[in-house]
């Protein structure tokens, strides 16, 4: 994938904050990394993409940020089956959002979460893998990036 | 005024039903993937619905035939974060009233549907 394309995904992160949260995020410029399991956090939304491009579409998040998220997003709760959905639900949308940009033919899967790092994650060594950090309300999370073009 | 909300996360489906909190909509029912919509839809017969389109068992472009079929009047305001022309333009083509892209504000929310309504209401 061209850094060029990762603007979408800037944008995306960047404009999930501004409309769901009452507070901006900062979002950082991405970094190439080479193992994905040393990013992952307490909680990871995972999209699958295919069609036009194929790969997967990851949001990692702190448990601390995503009980503060899902706060301001105005449900009350703790509850874990929750705070899985709105990982899920963030990838989801940041996703989405790229189609904008790459079609109706970048094709997204039904988010998978996973809590904590569990198993290693083994993903395609070919395209590259993007980090994009983000820090909102003095809180760490990532949207990493694992995509070709087809 | 009937009102059901149709989105696979349940955290969606909760902030719809916050923001319409205090309007005057009575929400009859949620679902969680197409195949609940169009079984609650006959049941209840909601006069407006948000809808997703992203998700599992049947996604919103179906759901928004199938429901067509049954009562072409019901408003649908699609809420789905698939921000390219072409999905917006298969489901108005479909039926749908209205599409609000994710993410969303809560006066965004209530913006959209009130346009959706403002003839019948």
């Amino acid at each position: 994938m061209k850094e060029k394309s990762l603007e979408v995904f800037v944008d995306g992160l960047t404009n999930y904050f501004d409309k769901s949260t009452s507070s901006l995020a900062k979002v950082s410029t991405p970094f190439l990394i080479q193992d994905i399991n040393k990013y992952l956090l307490d909680y990871t939304g995972i999209i699958g993409i295919s069609g036009n491009h194929k790969g997967s579409v990851f949001f990692t998040a702190p448990q601390i940020m995503v009980v503060k998220l899902i706060t301001e997003i105005g449900v009350m709760t703790t509850k874990e089956e929750k705070l899985m959905d709105l990982v899920g639900e963030v990838s989801n949308t940041i996703s989405g959002n790229a189609r904008r940009v790459f079609g109706d033919q970048f094709m997204l899967s039904t988010p998978v979460v996973l809590k904590g790092k569990g198993e290693q994650l083994h993903v395609s060594n070919i395209s590259s893998i993007y980090v994009i950090p983000v820090v909102w309300k003095n809180m760490s999370a990532q949207l990493i990036i694992n995509l070709d073009s087809v | 005024m009937k009102f059901m909300v149709v989105d696979d996360s349940m955290v969606i489906r909760e902030k719809v039903e916050n923001a319409l909190k205090g309007e005057d909509f009575e929400i009859v029912g949620t679902a969680q993937n197409g195949i609940e919509a169009v079984e609650q839809f006959k049941a209840l017969k909601p006069t407006v619905m948000t809808l997703d389109i992203t998700m599992p068992l049947m996604d919103g472009i179906e759901t928004i035939k199938e429901i067509m079929a049954i009562d072409s009047n019901v408003r649908i305001l699609v809420v789905s974060a698939l921000a390219d022309k072409s999905t917006l333009i298969q489901a108005m083509h479909l039926g749908a009233y209205g599409f609000l892209c994710k993410p969303f504000r809560d006066i965004e929310l209530i913006e959209a549907i009130e346009e959706l309504i403002e003839d019948i209401v």
